[in-house]
């Protein structure tokens, strides 16, 4: 009986381990290098990121299986594995058994394989003893994904009571793991009332954990991790708010629910626990200090605190910025959106996101804020970056598959809101953006063009994050129809413009009557619309430091003056442009010189 | 030595700044900020901006920058996400003043920021309807519209007496950056004045009477300058390609 086991285990572990240090070597770490390689500044128009990319890829793989192989603790097989990494499976095997070994004396529990009880042992002991997030997150993005598509693809984990015991009752593994529990209930179940309030209580208890202390937590999780707990935080909430606002389907036992709980889910506490998690580490000093110069690192700590030093606060508080802002999106205050973002500088190379989700959140969230404010500039150039960077680095292609998921969701957002932008404000893009952004909206971008009105009410809907409605009102609210009216009013103002445009191109000078007869309409309609037009390309234009800061800046490339009934047009002549023509050859040409050479 | 490094650094500083304001275009002169303006942003600092008992105090406020022509944008915000968070307390007047105060800071972004945050129920709030419907025929520079429409409501100025006045200043700005000139009696219907205080108001901008015409005189604005755009590659961008050219 005791060998049986011991079979069942060494087989179990056998396909777990090597599988999931395939994962950290190979994909995983691809992703890293290409991402690493932008962040370090490499330069806006190079195609040959791949190139650097797989280089550090390739220095990645030692030390993913070594990751995957310190997972059983041996500090011994750690070196072995890293040697052995081709020959994964002996090496697997070897450091299974040990770990087999090691935990041999637990007992079925009720309802929980075997396998699983020993899978939890074991995650709990790395979070208790290891201080090595690598350890750490091999097991959440390898090992828990992969018990999760084994044993529990459709069904939830064990409750927190029942794996208490084997975790010798851990407070904080335990708040930890219901953060997962819970959010696995979400991806692949439909949440109970019950489970929104037992799972909000949670994340209650896990920000207070975190929070309300006098020394730091003292331990260190995965960037991914953190990220997605916030990220997590604010979609329970934003789903929660749903549920609420849809009147006309409530039961009465849902009604019963939402008034005896007010204060499950309320927006402020959702606003104060990001902010006090901001605020407990310091973040924006810190990005302040970073932004103004080069800190040193004691200047730097001074600034961060006993918290914001750690790892874990400090990333958790930059997350919580990037989450803030979606919130006030969400909101539909776009003036705070951007506020809260006052101490990152999007120009600067380098901005340390850590996650790519994060990154793409921060971008989108960013661009749609800019988009609702009318700065249009704004938004090309903020989306341009993140979407040429996603073209070149398939950032966000990697990783986790909610992460995949999200990345293409809000990748097809993206275009959709460059192409109205671009739409309202016509300008040179790069040219594999331009491409890409023609294929992604086909006909849609003719139409775009000629000011078809179902066609940017269908994009904005396609584009636009998912609006909250705080409170519950008396009368039914629907804020995305809210949103929608207010931004096709917009529209129809703007829409007019690029079609002065392209007739005031054509002249240097022309009578007012003889635009309006171009344009089909009477003189004093196309006055109007002409000064409309000089008011409304007046607009600010960031160019350095916080998000929100800009001048006013006509965004037009032609300007033009009325001289009674006479227009002055003065056009911008746009210079070819040939450094990345010359950048292209040159890469170009490297290939084949970098292929001869290690020949 | 040092101390004259500094001062061309000031002198490059100050030179740099002189063109930036040269290429920046003329704006309405921007309205003060109220005297209590510093403490109210500490009052509103982190969390404490979601505290409904300042919802008191900041409809107060906004009462105080429609008398004395002050504006405080941020704090205003703030009530109005008070009023979405609150929505029993809403108060649609104070919230119809915010939307005027911001609507004459056109074509800055207050008032897009604004609209957004007030709820289904009071954008169909009759004042705020005219409002919104107000400027949009300010944004689309229909302004003959838009005095029909603000004479035709006598709520906006019983909710900001000098509304008109500021608002016909605003048209006059954007008239000025955009034409040299205009048509004295199309002028005269665009700031809904006539004879003399068209004549006086006039005088008061500086403006010139040439026969039928109004000049508003040139300014940075009102001329067409066509613009060469020249590529630029700053060295940093070129320091990856240079080191692999030495690997």
């Amino acid at each position: 009986m005791f060998s049986d086991s011991i079979e069942i285990e060494t087989e179990a572990m056998g396909t777990y381990v090597p599988s999931s240090a395939n994962n950290r070597s190979g994909r995983r770490g691809n992703n890293d290098g290409n991402y690493a390689a932008f962040q370090q500044g490499d330069f806006p128009m190079s195609s040959g990121a791949g190139l650097f990319g797989s280089a550090e890829a390739a220095g990645a793989i030692p030390i993913g299986a070594a990751t995957s192989a310190g997972l059983f603790g041996t500090p011994g097989a750690n070196v072995a594995a890293a040697a052995a990494a081709a020959t994964a499976g002996a090496g697997a095997g070897a450091g299974a058994s040990s770990a087999a070994a090691a935990a041999a004396a637990t007992s079925t529990t009720n309802g929980i394989p075997d396998i699983v009880a020993k899978f939890l042992i074991f995650f709990q002991r790395t979070l208790a003893e290891n201080k090595n997030v690598n350890e750490i997150t091999s097991v959440y993005d390898g090992g828990f994904a992969q018990t999760t598509e084994r044993y529990y693809k459709n069904a939830p984990w064990p409750s927190a009571d029942l794996i208490a015991p084997l975790v010798d009752n851990d407070t904080f593994f335990l708040i930890l793991y219901k953060e997962l529990y819970y959010r696995h209930i979400y991806a692949r179940l439909t949440p109970t009332l019950e489970q929104r309030l037992e799972s909000y209580e949670n994340y209650c208890d896990l920000f207070d954990f975190i929070l309300n202390r006098d020394q730091p937590v003292d331990i260190e999780l995965p960037n991914q991790w953190l990220w997605d707990m916030i990220d997590e935080f604010i979609y329970q909430f934003q789903s929660f708010c749903q549920l609420r606002a849809r009147a006309d389907t409530k039961t009465p036992e849902e009604l019963a629910f939402f008034e005896a709980n007010p204060q499950v889910w309320d927006v402020h506490s959702v606003l104060i626990i990001l902010h006090s998690l901001a605020e407990k580490s310091n973040i924006n000093q810190q990005l302040e200090l970073q932004r103004v110069g080069g800190p040193n690192a004691e200047g730097l700590a001074a600034v961060a605190g006993e918290f914001g030093s750690r790892g874990l606060y400090r990333q958790l508080g930059f997350f919580a910025l990037i989450g803030l802002c979606r919130l006030h999106c969400q909101l539909g205050d776009y003036y705070q959106a951007l506020k809260v973002l006052d101490s990152l500088d999007f120009g600067r190379r380098g901005m340390h996101f850590k996650v790519p989700a994060c990154q793409i959140t921060a971008y989108y969230y960013v661009g749609f804020a800019y988009f609702m404010l009318r700065r249009y500039q704004d938004v090309v150039r903020t989306l341009s970056s993140i979407l040429l960077l996603m073209l070149r680095t398939r950032l966000g292609n990697f990783g986790p598959s909610h992460q995949v998921d999200m990345s293409s969701k809000k990748n097809e957002q993206m275009y959709a809101l460059l192409g109205m932008a671009v739409a309202f404000n016509p300008q040179r893009l790069d040219e594999t953006l331009q491409a890409t952004l023609r294929e992604k909206l086909g006909e849609k971008y003719q139409k775009l063009q000629k000011g078809d009105e179902a066609t940017f009410e269908e994009l904005f809907k396609a584009a636009c994050p998912k609006f909250i409605a705080p409170v519950v009102s008396d009368t039914p609210s629907n804020p995305l129809a809210l949103q929608q009216r207010l931004f096709l009013a917009e529209m129809k103002q703007q829409i007019l413009l690029p079609a002065i445009r392209s007739y005031l191109k054509l002249y240097t000078t022309m009578p007012i009557a003889k635009l309006a007869s171009f344009l089909d309409v009477d003189t004093d309609t196309c006055r109007t619309q002409l000064l409309s037009y000089k008011h409304k390309m007046r607009s600010v234009v960031w160019s350095q430091g916080p998000p929100l800061s800009g001048e006013f800046h006509s965004t037009s490339d032609i300007d033009f003056y009325l001289n009674k009934d006479m227009i002055h047009i003065a056009d911008t002549k746009v210079a070819r442009r040939y450094g990345s023509v010359f950048i292209k050859l040159i890469s170009n040409s490297r290939t084949p010189n970098d292929k001869l050479a290690s020949a | 030595m040092s101390q004259t490094t500094q001062a061309q650094k000031e002198q490059q500083l100050k030179e740099q700044q002189k063109e930036q304001q040269q290429q920046q275009l003329a704006l309405p002169v921007a309205p003060a900020l109220p005297a209590g303006a510093a403490d109210l942003r500490e009052l509103l600092k982190g969390t404490d901006r979601y505290n409904p008992t300042h919802i008191e105090r900041l409809e107060k406020y906004i009462q105080e920058q429609v008398t004395d022509g002050t504006y405080d944008f941020e704090s205003n915000l703030a009530l109005l996400r008070l009023y979405q968070f609150h929505p029993t307390k809403v108060n649609a007047d104070a919230s119809a003043q915010v939307l005027l105060k911001m609507l004459l800071v056109l074509p800055a972004g207050d008032y897009a920021s604004s609209l957004f945050l007030l709820s289904d129920k009071l954008q169909a709030d009759e004042s705020i309807k005219n409002i919104v419907a107000a400027a949009h025929h300010l944004e689309a520079a229909q302004f003959i519209q838009f005095w029909s429409l603000v004479n035709a409501t006598p709520k906006i100025k019983q909710l900001m007496p000098s509304f008109a006045d500021e608002a016909r200043k605003f048209i006059a700005h954007i008239l000025s950056v955009s034409a040299q000139s205009m048509d004295q009696l199309l002028l005269s219907k665009f700031l809904d004045l006539q004879a003399g205080a068209f004549d006086s108001f006039v005088a008061a901008q500086g403006w010139a009477v040439e026969r039928d015409a109004v000049s508003f005189g040139v300014n940075k604005d009102n001329q067409a300058k066509s613009k060469n755009i020249s590529e630029k590659i700053p060295f940093n961008n070129l320091t990856k390609l240079l080191g692999q050219a030495f690997a």
